[in-house]
Protein backbone atom coordinates (compact mmCIF):
# COMPACT_ATOMS: atom_id res chain seq x y z
CA UNK A 1 0.00 0.00 0.00
CA UNK A 2 3.00 2.82 -1.36
CA UNK A 3 0.76 4.07 -3.72
CA UNK A 4 -1.66 4.75 -6.21
CA UNK A 5 -1.40 1.91 -8.41
CA UNK A 6 -3.12 -0.53 -6.31
CA UNK A 7 -3.84 -4.16 -7.78
CA UNK A 8 -6.92 -5.65 -7.95
CA UNK A 9 -8.62 -8.63 -9.44
CA UNK A 10 -11.17 -9.13 -12.87
CA UNK A 11 -14.61 -10.32 -12.80
CA UNK A 12 -15.36 -12.71 -13.89
CA UNK A 13 -14.59 -14.68 -10.77
CA UNK A 14 -14.78 -18.44 -11.65
CA UNK A 15 -17.36 -20.21 -9.58
CA UNK A 16 -17.35 -23.32 -11.86
CA UNK A 17 -14.73 -25.50 -13.91
CA UNK A 18 -14.12 -24.46 -17.16
CA UNK A 19 -15.15 -27.21 -19.61
CA UNK A 20 -12.48 -29.55 -20.82
CA UNK A 21 -11.07 -28.54 -24.34
CA UNK A 22 -9.58 -31.97 -26.74
CA UNK A 23 -6.44 -30.16 -28.01
CA UNK A 24 -6.15 -30.51 -31.86
CA UNK A 25 -3.91 -28.76 -34.92
CA UNK A 26 -4.97 -25.42 -34.36
CA UNK A 27 -5.01 -23.24 -31.40
CA UNK A 28 -8.19 -23.83 -28.83
CA UNK A 29 -9.26 -21.48 -26.03
CA UNK A 30 -8.91 -23.13 -23.12
CA UNK A 31 -11.05 -20.35 -21.11
CA UNK A 32 -14.65 -19.89 -22.61
CA UNK A 33 -15.45 -16.03 -23.35
CA UNK A 34 -17.80 -16.11 -20.79
CA UNK A 35 -14.94 -16.98 -18.38
CA UNK A 36 -12.71 -13.97 -19.50
CA UNK A 37 -12.75 -10.05 -18.74
CA UNK A 38 -13.73 -7.74 -21.60
CA UNK A 39 -11.21 -5.88 -22.15
CA UNK A 40 -12.35 -2.79 -23.89
CA UNK A 41 -11.13 -0.48 -26.35
CA UNK A 42 -7.78 1.04 -25.46
CA UNK A 43 -7.95 -1.13 -21.92
CA UNK A 44 -4.40 -0.13 -21.82
CA UNK A 45 -3.83 3.18 -21.81
CA UNK A 46 -0.71 4.21 -20.84
CA UNK A 47 2.98 2.43 -21.65
CA UNK A 48 3.71 0.65 -18.47
CA UNK A 49 0.28 -0.83 -17.85
CA UNK A 50 -0.03 -4.35 -16.83
CA UNK A 51 -1.64 -7.25 -15.76
CA UNK A 52 -1.65 -11.09 -14.42
CA UNK A 53 -3.01 -13.96 -14.89
CA UNK A 54 -2.57 -16.96 -13.20
CA UNK A 55 -4.24 -20.20 -14.36
CA UNK A 56 -4.16 -24.24 -12.88
CA UNK A 57 -5.88 -27.20 -14.70
CA UNK A 58 -5.31 -30.60 -15.39
CA UNK A 59 -4.15 -32.57 -18.45
CA UNK A 60 -4.92 -35.98 -20.16
CA UNK A 61 -3.06 -37.37 -22.28
CA UNK A 62 -3.63 -40.21 -25.01
CA UNK A 63 -1.04 -42.94 -26.41
CA UNK A 64 0.24 -41.03 -29.05
CA UNK A 65 -0.06 -37.54 -27.36
CA UNK A 66 2.40 -35.54 -29.67
CA UNK A 67 3.59 -32.00 -28.65
CA UNK A 68 1.33 -29.55 -26.85
CA UNK A 69 2.04 -25.49 -27.30
CA UNK A 70 0.45 -23.12 -25.19
CA UNK A 71 -0.46 -19.56 -26.57
CA UNK A 72 -1.93 -16.35 -25.16
CA UNK A 73 -4.36 -14.50 -27.92
CA UNK A 74 -4.72 -11.04 -28.22
CA UNK A 75 -8.17 -11.38 -30.18
CA UNK A 76 -11.96 -12.30 -29.64
CA UNK A 77 -11.29 -15.30 -27.30
CA UNK A 78 -12.73 -17.59 -30.33
CA UNK A 79 -10.64 -20.39 -31.39
CA UNK A 80 -7.47 -19.23 -32.70
CA UNK A 81 -8.75 -15.54 -33.14
CA UNK A 82 -6.13 -13.23 -32.69
CA UNK A 83 -2.34 -12.33 -32.54
CA UNK A 84 -0.37 -14.44 -30.64
CA UNK A 85 1.26 -12.15 -27.92
CA UNK A 86 3.28 -15.14 -25.85
CA UNK A 87 3.96 -18.76 -26.54
CA UNK A 88 5.59 -21.56 -24.87
CA UNK A 89 7.64 -24.08 -26.72
CA UNK A 90 6.61 -27.19 -28.25
CA UNK A 91 6.92 -29.84 -25.18
CA UNK A 92 6.08 -33.37 -25.44
CA UNK A 93 3.93 -35.27 -22.56
CA UNK A 94 3.92 -38.48 -21.02
CA UNK A 95 1.72 -41.16 -22.64
CA UNK A 96 -1.64 -41.73 -21.18
CA UNK A 97 -1.56 -39.45 -18.15
CA UNK A 98 -4.61 -39.07 -16.27
CA UNK A 99 -6.14 -35.88 -14.89
CA UNK A 100 -2.67 -34.51 -13.93
CA UNK A 101 -2.48 -30.99 -12.29
CA UNK A 102 -0.54 -28.28 -14.30
CA UNK A 103 0.00 -24.02 -13.28
CA UNK A 104 0.69 -20.76 -15.28
CA UNK A 105 1.15 -17.48 -14.46
CA UNK A 106 1.98 -14.76 -17.01
CA UNK A 107 2.08 -10.84 -16.63
CA UNK A 108 1.65 -8.77 -19.99
CA UNK A 109 2.94 -5.62 -20.07
CA UNK A 110 2.03 -2.11 -22.54
CA UNK A 111 4.85 -1.53 -24.67
CA UNK A 112 3.29 1.27 -27.22
CA UNK A 113 -0.19 2.49 -27.29
CA UNK A 114 -2.90 2.46 -29.87
CA UNK A 115 -3.55 0.57 -33.41
CA UNK A 116 0.14 0.23 -33.59
CA UNK A 117 0.37 -0.78 -30.09
CA UNK A 118 2.37 -3.39 -28.27
CA UNK A 119 2.53 -5.96 -25.37
CA UNK A 120 5.23 -7.93 -23.87
CA UNK A 121 4.39 -11.39 -22.35
CA UNK A 122 6.17 -13.36 -19.79
CA UNK A 123 5.67 -15.98 -17.62
CA UNK A 124 5.70 -20.12 -16.49
CA UNK A 125 4.21 -22.88 -17.29
CA UNK A 126 4.84 -26.30 -14.73
CA UNK A 127 3.01 -29.58 -15.30
CA UNK A 128 2.93 -32.20 -12.52
CA UNK A 129 6.26 -33.77 -13.63
CA UNK A 130 4.65 -37.16 -14.28
CA UNK A 131 3.34 -35.67 -17.44
CA UNK A 132 5.95 -33.07 -18.67
CA UNK A 133 9.03 -32.57 -16.43
CA UNK A 134 10.57 -29.56 -17.90
CA UNK A 135 9.58 -26.50 -16.90
CA UNK A 136 8.28 -24.39 -19.58
CA UNK A 137 9.11 -20.49 -19.75
CA UNK A 138 6.82 -17.78 -21.91
CA UNK A 139 8.74 -17.36 -24.20
CA UNK A 140 11.71 -19.82 -24.01
CA UNK A 141 14.32 -17.31 -25.41
CA UNK A 142 14.06 -13.99 -26.81
CA UNK A 143 11.23 -12.36 -24.86
CA UNK A 144 10.46 -9.55 -27.43
CA UNK A 145 6.99 -7.64 -27.24
CA UNK A 146 4.37 -8.08 -30.22
CA UNK A 147 2.33 -5.39 -32.37
CA UNK A 148 -0.94 -5.41 -31.98
CA UNK A 149 -4.24 -2.98 -32.26
CA UNK A 150 -4.53 -1.59 -28.73
CA UNK A 151 -7.64 0.02 -30.09
CA UNK A 152 -9.91 -3.79 -29.91
CA UNK A 153 -11.98 -4.28 -27.51
CA UNK A 154 -9.97 -7.53 -26.92
CA UNK A 155 -9.41 -10.14 -24.20
CA UNK A 156 -6.77 -11.98 -23.72
CA UNK A 157 -7.07 -15.54 -24.47
CA UNK A 158 -5.38 -18.74 -23.60
CA UNK A 159 -4.89 -21.38 -25.76
CA UNK A 160 -3.01 -24.92 -26.59
CA UNK A 161 -2.24 -26.44 -30.15
CA UNK A 162 -1.05 -29.50 -30.95
CA UNK A 163 1.67 -29.85 -33.75
CA UNK A 164 -0.87 -33.10 -34.94
CA UNK A 165 -4.27 -33.56 -34.21
CA UNK A 166 -4.00 -35.92 -31.20
CA UNK A 167 -6.42 -35.93 -28.71
CA UNK A 168 -5.18 -34.81 -25.55
CA UNK A 169 -7.36 -33.08 -23.47
CA UNK A 170 -7.05 -30.00 -21.25
CA UNK A 171 -8.98 -28.41 -18.55
CA UNK A 172 -9.22 -24.66 -16.35
CA UNK A 173 -10.46 -25.47 -13.29
CA UNK A 174 -9.47 -21.72 -11.88
CA UNK A 175 -8.47 -18.57 -13.54
CA UNK A 176 -7.68 -14.91 -12.10
CA UNK A 177 -6.72 -11.98 -13.37
CA UNK A 178 -5.55 -8.72 -12.09
CA UNK A 179 -4.63 -5.41 -12.67
CA UNK A 180 -1.37 -4.72 -11.90
CA UNK A 181 -1.44 -0.74 -11.99
CA UNK B 1 -10.37 -6.27 -0.57
CA UNK B 2 -10.28 -7.78 2.82
CA UNK B 3 -8.98 -4.84 4.75
CA UNK B 4 -6.16 -2.05 5.03
CA UNK B 5 -3.06 -4.26 3.19
CA UNK B 6 -4.08 -4.16 -0.35
CA UNK B 7 -1.16 -4.91 -2.96
CA UNK B 8 -0.06 -2.21 -4.90
CA UNK B 9 2.72 -1.97 -7.60
CA UNK B 10 5.57 0.80 -7.31
CA UNK B 11 6.56 2.62 -10.27
CA UNK B 12 8.74 2.76 -12.86
CA UNK B 13 6.60 0.53 -14.62
CA UNK B 14 9.02 -0.24 -17.18
CA UNK B 15 8.60 1.03 -20.61
CA UNK B 16 11.90 -0.58 -22.21
CA UNK B 17 13.77 -3.52 -21.94
CA UNK B 18 16.76 -3.02 -19.51
CA UNK B 19 20.33 -2.65 -20.99
CA UNK B 20 21.85 -6.03 -21.05
CA UNK B 21 24.97 -6.79 -18.62
CA UNK B 22 28.12 -8.48 -19.15
CA UNK B 23 28.69 -10.91 -16.54
CA UNK B 24 31.51 -10.74 -14.52
CA UNK B 25 32.99 -12.94 -11.22
CA UNK B 26 31.80 -10.14 -9.39
CA UNK B 27 28.13 -9.41 -8.70
CA UNK B 28 26.88 -6.72 -11.32
CA UNK B 29 23.54 -5.23 -11.18
CA UNK B 30 20.99 -6.52 -13.54
CA UNK B 31 19.10 -3.97 -13.39
CA UNK B 32 20.25 -0.61 -13.83
CA UNK B 33 18.99 1.77 -10.84
CA UNK B 34 16.71 4.00 -13.15
CA UNK B 35 14.17 1.10 -13.74
CA UNK B 36 14.08 0.35 -9.64
CA UNK B 37 11.58 2.04 -7.11
CA UNK B 38 13.81 4.47 -4.82
CA UNK B 39 12.21 3.41 -1.29
CA UNK B 40 13.51 6.65 0.42
CA UNK B 41 14.10 6.38 4.39
CA UNK B 42 12.90 4.31 6.78
CA UNK B 43 10.99 2.87 3.96
CA UNK B 44 10.07 -0.34 6.04
CA UNK B 45 8.26 1.60 8.54
CA UNK B 46 6.71 -1.42 10.09
CA UNK B 47 7.98 -5.20 11.07
CA UNK B 48 6.17 -7.38 8.96
CA UNK B 49 6.06 -5.01 5.78
CA UNK B 50 6.85 -6.77 2.98
CA UNK B 51 7.50 -6.12 -1.05
CA UNK B 52 7.77 -9.23 -3.93
CA UNK B 53 9.57 -8.29 -6.58
CA UNK B 54 9.10 -10.36 -9.89
CA UNK B 55 11.78 -10.01 -12.90
CA UNK B 56 11.80 -12.25 -16.41
CA UNK B 57 14.73 -11.67 -18.72
CA UNK B 58 16.94 -13.59 -20.64
CA UNK B 59 20.98 -14.82 -20.43
CA UNK B 60 23.23 -15.82 -23.49
CA UNK B 61 26.45 -18.17 -21.80
CA UNK B 62 29.92 -18.50 -23.64
CA UNK B 63 32.29 -21.90 -24.23
CA UNK B 64 33.47 -21.23 -20.26
CA UNK B 65 30.33 -19.37 -17.71
CA UNK B 66 31.42 -21.93 -14.62
CA UNK B 67 28.70 -21.50 -12.04
CA UNK B 68 26.35 -18.77 -12.24
CA UNK B 69 24.65 -17.19 -8.40
CA UNK B 70 22.24 -14.34 -8.28
CA UNK B 71 21.97 -12.13 -5.30
CA UNK B 72 19.82 -9.14 -4.08
CA UNK B 73 21.67 -6.22 -2.54
CA UNK B 74 20.36 -2.97 -0.51
CA UNK B 75 22.54 -0.63 -1.56
CA UNK B 76 22.72 2.00 -3.97
CA UNK B 77 22.36 -0.15 -6.95
CA UNK B 78 26.18 -0.16 -8.09
CA UNK B 79 27.90 -3.46 -8.54
CA UNK B 80 28.25 -5.40 -4.95
CA UNK B 81 27.54 -2.04 -3.36
CA UNK B 82 25.62 -2.87 0.10
CA UNK B 83 24.76 -5.69 1.87
CA UNK B 84 23.89 -8.78 -0.01
CA UNK B 85 20.43 -10.31 1.19
CA UNK B 86 20.59 -13.72 0.21
CA UNK B 87 21.98 -15.65 -2.55
CA UNK B 88 20.99 -18.83 -4.86
CA UNK B 89 23.64 -21.48 -4.66
CA UNK B 90 26.06 -21.35 -7.27
CA UNK B 91 25.43 -23.72 -9.96
CA UNK B 92 26.49 -24.79 -13.48
CA UNK B 93 25.39 -23.23 -16.65
CA UNK B 94 25.32 -24.90 -19.74
CA UNK B 95 27.89 -23.84 -22.19
CA UNK B 96 27.10 -21.90 -25.28
CA UNK B 97 23.63 -20.96 -24.80
CA UNK B 98 21.99 -17.94 -26.16
CA UNK B 99 18.97 -15.82 -25.07
CA UNK B 100 17.67 -18.23 -22.28
CA UNK B 101 14.83 -16.98 -20.95
CA UNK B 102 14.84 -16.82 -16.55
CA UNK B 103 12.33 -16.19 -14.53
CA UNK B 104 12.71 -14.91 -10.89
CA UNK B 105 10.16 -14.46 -7.98
CA UNK B 106 11.52 -12.61 -4.41
CA UNK B 107 9.71 -11.73 -1.11
CA UNK B 108 11.98 -9.17 1.22
CA UNK B 109 10.06 -8.83 5.07
CA UNK B 110 10.92 -6.44 7.50
CA UNK B 111 12.18 -8.33 10.67
CA UNK B 112 13.45 -5.12 12.85
CA UNK B 113 13.09 -1.88 12.84
CA UNK B 114 16.06 1.25 12.49
CA UNK B 115 19.75 1.37 11.90
CA UNK B 116 20.11 -2.25 13.39
CA UNK B 117 16.68 -3.05 11.16
CA UNK B 118 16.64 -6.58 9.32
CA UNK B 119 15.38 -8.24 6.16
CA UNK B 120 14.46 -11.43 5.07
CA UNK B 121 14.47 -12.71 1.52
CA UNK B 122 13.11 -15.69 0.23
CA UNK B 123 12.67 -16.27 -2.99
CA UNK B 124 13.54 -19.04 -6.34
CA UNK B 125 14.74 -18.67 -9.55
CA UNK B 126 14.50 -20.48 -12.67
CA UNK B 127 16.54 -20.77 -15.80
CA UNK B 128 15.13 -21.63 -19.07
CA UNK B 129 16.67 -25.66 -18.66
CA UNK B 130 18.66 -25.77 -21.75
CA UNK B 131 20.81 -23.23 -19.41
CA UNK B 132 20.25 -24.32 -16.09
CA UNK B 133 17.68 -27.46 -15.14
CA UNK B 134 16.93 -26.95 -11.55
CA UNK B 135 14.46 -24.19 -10.26
CA UNK B 136 16.60 -22.66 -7.38
CA UNK B 137 15.52 -21.82 -4.09
CA UNK B 138 17.22 -18.41 -2.49
CA UNK B 139 18.34 -19.24 -0.32
CA UNK B 140 19.38 -22.76 -1.20
CA UNK B 141 19.32 -23.20 2.55
CA UNK B 142 19.05 -22.06 5.93
CA UNK B 143 17.04 -18.96 5.45
CA UNK B 144 18.00 -16.22 7.97
CA UNK B 145 17.32 -12.44 7.85
CA UNK B 146 20.33 -9.92 7.72
CA UNK B 147 21.06 -6.97 9.41
CA UNK B 148 20.63 -3.54 7.38
CA UNK B 149 20.66 -0.07 8.39
CA UNK B 150 17.19 0.84 7.08
CA UNK B 151 17.39 4.43 8.19
CA UNK B 152 19.64 5.17 5.20
CA UNK B 153 18.44 7.67 2.22
CA UNK B 154 17.47 6.14 -1.17
CA UNK B 155 18.67 2.88 -1.30
CA UNK B 156 17.31 -0.06 -3.39
CA UNK B 157 16.52 -3.60 -3.25
CA UNK B 158 19.20 -4.42 -6.35
CA UNK B 159 18.91 -7.70 -8.44
CA UNK B 160 22.70 -8.67 -9.45
CA UNK B 161 24.24 -12.06 -10.69
CA UNK B 162 27.87 -13.22 -11.44
CA UNK B 163 29.32 -15.94 -13.11
CA UNK B 164 32.33 -17.71 -12.31
CA UNK B 165 33.67 -18.87 -15.57
CA UNK B 166 35.58 -16.40 -18.00
CA UNK B 167 33.39 -15.89 -21.47
CA UNK B 168 31.06 -13.13 -22.54
CA UNK B 169 27.80 -14.31 -20.71
CA UNK B 170 25.05 -11.57 -20.72
CA UNK B 171 21.99 -11.24 -19.00
CA UNK B 172 19.18 -8.77 -19.79
CA UNK B 173 16.37 -8.04 -17.67
CA UNK B 174 12.77 -7.40 -20.08
CA UNK B 175 10.40 -6.96 -17.34
CA UNK B 176 10.09 -5.94 -13.62
CA UNK B 177 7.12 -6.33 -10.97
CA UNK B 178 7.40 -4.83 -7.74
CA UNK B 179 4.80 -4.91 -5.41
CA UNK B 180 4.20 -3.53 -1.92
CA UNK B 181 2.47 -6.07 -0.32
CA UNK B 182 1.35 -4.30 2.96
Amino acid sequence: MDGPYYVDTRTPHMSADAAAITIIATNVALVPLANLPILGSNYFSYIGKAVRIRMFGRITTVATPGTITMNFLWGSGANANGTNIGASAAFTPVASQTNLSWWAEIVVRCRALGASGSLLTTGILKFNESVVVTTQLIPASAPAPVTVDLTAANVISPQVLATTAVTNTMQVHDFNFESLN
Amino acid sequence: MDGPFYVDTRAPHWAADNASQTLSTTFLPIVAAANLPVLGQSYFSYVGKAVRMRLFGRMTTGATPGNGQFGLFWGNGTAANGTNLGSSPATALSINQTNTSWIAELVIRCRALGTSGSLMLTGWIKHNEATLAPLLQIPGSAPVATTVDLTTTALLLSPQYLRSGSTAETMQVHDMVFEALN
